[in-house]
């Protein structure tokens, strides 16, 4: 016996099939009169005399006729002779041919579709006998279809939609759960609203998927309640923006949003900080910034359309760096009554609208310049007014974007390397809010700046000097933030430049270059009095002393790390007794002389190795060595003096007892 | 186990009655094709002798009306047959008839390059087909008209398929209308008469480009009178058509008294005789 159960899902099977047979039907019937052949004759064509032939036969009736009597032509042989001789009309010339010479009038006749038959007849008679086989010699093929799909894949979404269709309307019978049932329903109804099968392309389905989708989601989110508040957050504040925009917008709205790159990294965002230190109400305050962003752009985008891709793309990268700055800066961000992350955000999407370049930013980029952003009005609130100080936000996203912009480093740099670089650079600003607060164009002219001046150099150098000069930068700006009072990035890009032309002299190998410049960004940041005020010249004038040295020493002392060690102690001593030797010895040829100090503390070395020094120890005695000449203890720079031998072995007894 | 063959029957039973419900317009559409079809070449397929055979336009197009009275909301559906229909009353000749199913035809829902091409020059078809078979040499009014054809279907052609059916037929109706121009032209000055050899030598340069070079090559050898080649019924068809367009054109020169320099060269030497 079949229980009524199975009787009533034998009927709802049984009328989605009917459903599904009845669309199908449409579909193919459709399908037969748009692509079928459409048998076409061409009609026989009836040319008549042309104009010589009637005049020729129009004078020969006249001159057959002339001596009859009575004249058959009458009245019309004078009209004739006119229109023959004078002005030949060839309607006039026709009627008259067409009243004395009908049989003339005929003319020929072009018959493409006898003269076919004809052929065929004689060449084909097994064809011509068939009539069926006669017709489609007529046909004419449809020809291309200019929609984008063929039948094949509307019939194909014609099931996903009667299927659809079914589904939504009988969802009770694949799941008990009432509120599962209303979720999928839902989006199972809407789908079977969306007319699939009208689509034409594979991007219109997806488009038309999704909207159906996300739509009903939305329409039915008090159903699923979802127990992350977060999550809850962002759906709602998503609803909100939607709905406060007109009715035929707000679907394409939504797809927009989710079609865009940086929303699943945002619900992973948002996940994250569900489970950190963030509650429930900052849920609720969240929801608000991210649903004023969502609004307040979607103003921005009809003032400038070309906006709109970036912003699909990005506008999950926006709410992520603010939800990372709230857990850095703390839920304060966030709160109504100072609501600083929505300012940053929605100045942050206005600067980026009007921002020529912002498309080469990445989604690091633009994080990590958010997150540098909010960590600078957090610390400094007096930035905010309305919005953030206009010009202090452009000036710090110009600086980034105009780096980015900039052809010659595009050109040398990988997009990688380049992102690396930023993304440290960005870092350093968000930890160090100080750094950017006064000088907002600080990424162009550390980063921008150190990348121009090795855009000569060979690619895969100039990124390890790049990463070098500005990793140590960053690192002594990040120790000594009024570094950037001195003018300290200055420097910075003046080494950078003159280690790369270096390296492309091969005056230095790659790994000492990049060595070189560590050092020098690393000690003349730690004595910014010395090599920053006293003299900007002293750093440059050493390291030019160490690498002419170097260039020149036969016996290969300083090659490899041994260069950029002994840099460090010679930097390291003048940075300890710089002012004396100032002091003591002549600027105009400082170089020089430490030259002559160095070459005669290695002539030493080469004849003290293994007797009284090893070769690691030499740094440290060539170090020592500067800071006596520079205190004025060495009267003559000799290797053979005396007293230049006598502070050399004391100096090498001094170090080993150092290192011991 | 018994209820689940009764599900299966019930299933069955249903499946059935709506397989059998389904299908009906596919069938009905195949139906009205095939008529259609039918009654366009009816007039050209009559044996000789044998007279009543012309199936009426009338029973298709009325059997289409129903069709689309149906459906109207099926709008590629309701497009194409009604330009099946206008091509029905064209052919025969219904100008004002044609006209009105013609207008009646959205071309925004017309999808293929045969149809979107019949419904863009419509009105020259149904004027050519209506005067095409009168042997009277074309007025004043009825020479503009021709050149608004030409024009017309040139700017059709243009970006059709090459060797596609669709440019081919149209091809071959734009070179009927030059043909029947320059045959009732004025050539009573050497001046006209120059203007009117060049129009005919472009004119089936222009025809003779629509077509492929294996069409041409087999005008050239004058394989028509060679049986037994394995040829598409169509393919032969429009190579009868192009050889007896050749054939009328140079019968048209010389009864203008010329002698034109055919376009491409291989038109000149060319020998029809059988």
């Amino acid at each position: 016996m079949l229980t009524a159960e199975a009787a009533a899902l034998a009927v709802k099977v049984g009328k989605g099939i009917v459903k599904l047979s009845r669309r199908l039907d449409l579909i193919l019937a459709e399908k037969e009169v748009v692509e079928e052949p459409l048998a076409i004759p061409v009609p026989n064509v009836k040319l008549g005399p042309t104009q010589p032939q009637m005049r020729k036969a129009l004078r020969q009736l006249l001159k057959d006729t002339e001596n009859e009597s009575p004249d058959p032509l009458g009245e019309d042989r004078k009209k004739i002779l006119e229109t023959v001789e004078e002005n030949p009309q060839n309607p006039l010339l026709f009627a008259f041919l067409k009243k004395y010479l009908p049989e003339q009038a005929l003319g020929r006749v072009l018959s493409l579709e006898g003269d076919f038959i004809t052929a065929l007849r004689e060449q084909h008679p097994e064809i011509a006998a068939d009539a069926d086989l006669r017709v489609t010699a007529f046909y004419v093929k449809a020809g291309r279809d200019f929609r984008n799909k063929d039948y094949s894949w509307r019939i194909a979404l014609t099931v996903v939609d009667v299927l659809a269709e079914f589904g939504g309307e009988n969802m009770a019978l694949f799941t008990r759960d009432e509120r599962v049932q209303k979720i999928v329903g839902a989006i199972l109804q809407r789908f079977g609203e969306a007319d699939l099968q009208k689509t034409d392309s594979t991007r219109e389905l997806l488009r038309t998927a999704l909207a159906s989708s996300l739509n009903a989601v939305f329409e039915v989110r008090e159903a699923y309640n979802p127990e992350n508040q977060w999550i809850k957050a962002l759906l709602d504040a998503l609803a909100t923006a939607r709905d406060a925009l007109p009715e035929e917008e707000r679907e394409d709205f939504l797809v927009g949003l989710f079609h865009g790159k940086g929303y699943p990294p945002l619900v992973s965002a948002v996940l994250e900080v569900a489970a950190g230190r963030l509650d429930e109400d900052d849920a609720v305050n969240f929801k608000d910034v991210a649903a004023d962003l969502l609004q307040e752009t979607a103003v921005m985008i009809k003032a400038n359309p070309t906006f709109e891709d970036f912003f699909e793309d990005h506008w999950g990268d926006l709410l992520r760096a603010g939800l990372r700055s709230v857990e850095a800066h703390g839920p304060g961000l966030l709160r109504r009554e100072s609501p600083l992350l929505k300012k940053v955000l929605i100045s942050v999407a206005g600067e980026l609208a009007t921002e020529p370049d912002h498309k080469l930013l990445s989604t690091d980029a633009l994080v990590g310049m958010v997150e540098a952003a909010v960590g600078a009005v957090a610390a400094n609130p007096e930035l905010v007014k309305e919005k953030v100080d206009e010009k202090w936000l452009a000036e710090l996203m110009g600086s980034v974007a105009e780096t980015l912009a900039r052809k010659g480093i595009r050109n040398t740099f990988t997009r990688q390397g380049l992102e690396n670089l930023l993304r440290d650079t960005l870092a350093t600003f968000a930890r160090h809010p100080e750094l950017i607060v006064e000088e907002p164009g600080l990424a162009r002219e550390l980063l921008g700046d150190v990348l121009e001046s090795l855009s000569r150099v060979e690619s895969f150098v100039a990124e390890d000097l790049a990463t070098a000069a500005v990793g140590g930068a960053l690192s002594a700006l990040a120790d000594n933030p009024s570094l950037v009072k001195f003018r300290y990035p200055e420097l910075v890009v003046l080494f950078a430049g003159k280690i790369g032309s270096l390296v492309k002299e091969k005056k230095l190998t790659r790994v000492q270059g990049s060595e070189v410049l560590a050092v020098v960004t690393s000690v003349v940041g730690e004595s910014p009095e010395v090599f920053l005020q006293i003299e900007r010249d002293l750093a440059n004038w050493a390291v030019d002393a160490v690498i002419e040295v170097s260039h020149g020493n036969e016996s290969g002392l300083l090659a490899g790390a041994t260069l950029a060690r002994v840099l460090r102690n010679v930097l390291s001593a003048l940075a300890q007794s710089g002012k004396a030797a100032l002091k003591s010895h002549p600027t105009e040829d400082l170089t020089g002389h430490l030259m002559s100090l160095l070459n005669a503390g290695l002539a030493r070395t080469e004849k003290e190795l293994g007797n009284l020094i090893h070769l690691p120890i030499l740094p440290v005695i060539l170090g020592d060595l500067v800071v006596s000449w520079a205190r004025g203890e060495i009267a003559v720079v000799d290797p053979e003096d005396d007293n230049f031998r006598r502070l050399f072995s004391q100096l090498a007894m001094r170090a080993y007892g150092r290192e011991t | 186990m018994r209820n689940f063959r009764g599900f299966v029957f019930c299933l069955l039973a249903v499946s059935l009655v709506s397989a059998m419900a389904g299908c009906t317009t596919k069938q009905e559409v195949a139906r009205v094709v095939a008529e259609t079809n039918a009654a366009l070449v009816s007039p050209y397929l009559e044996e000789p002798g044998k007279a009543g055979m012309t199936i009426a336009w009338k029973e298709p197009i009325e059997r289409i009306d129903r069709l689309i009275a149906q459906y109207p909301d099926e709008k590629k559906l309701v497009n194409h047959l009604r330009l099946r229909q206008a091509m029905l009353l064209t052919v025969y000749e219904q100008g004002n008839l044609a006209e009105e199913r013609w207008k009646a035809v959205d071309g925004n829902e017309l999808t293929t390059e045969r149809d979107k091409s019949l419904h863009a020059c419509w009105p020259h078809l149904v004027w050519w087909y209506k005067r095409a078979g009168i042997a009277d040499p074309l007025d004043f009014q009825e020479m503009e008209k021709a050149e608004e054809a030409l024009g017309g279907l040139d700017e059709i052609l243009a970006p059709l398929a090459p060797g596609s059916d669709t440019k081919k037929y149209l091809g071959t109706i734009r070179a009927q209308i030059a043909l029947k121009k320059a045959n009732d032209s004025d050539v009573s000055s050497s001046e006209k008469k120059a203007r009117v050899q060049e129009f005919l030598v472009d004119s089936l340069r222009s025809y003779v480009s629509v077509f492929q070079d294996k069409d041409v090559e087999w005008i050239r050898e004058n394989r028509i009178q060679r049986s037994g080649e394995l040829l598409s019924i169509s393919d032969f068809r429009y190579r009868v058509w192009l050889g007896e367009m050749i054939k009328a054109y140079r019968e048209t020169a010389s009864a203008l008294e010329m002698e034109p320099p055919w376009e491409p060269q291989w038109i000149q030497n060319l020998n029809m005789n059988p």
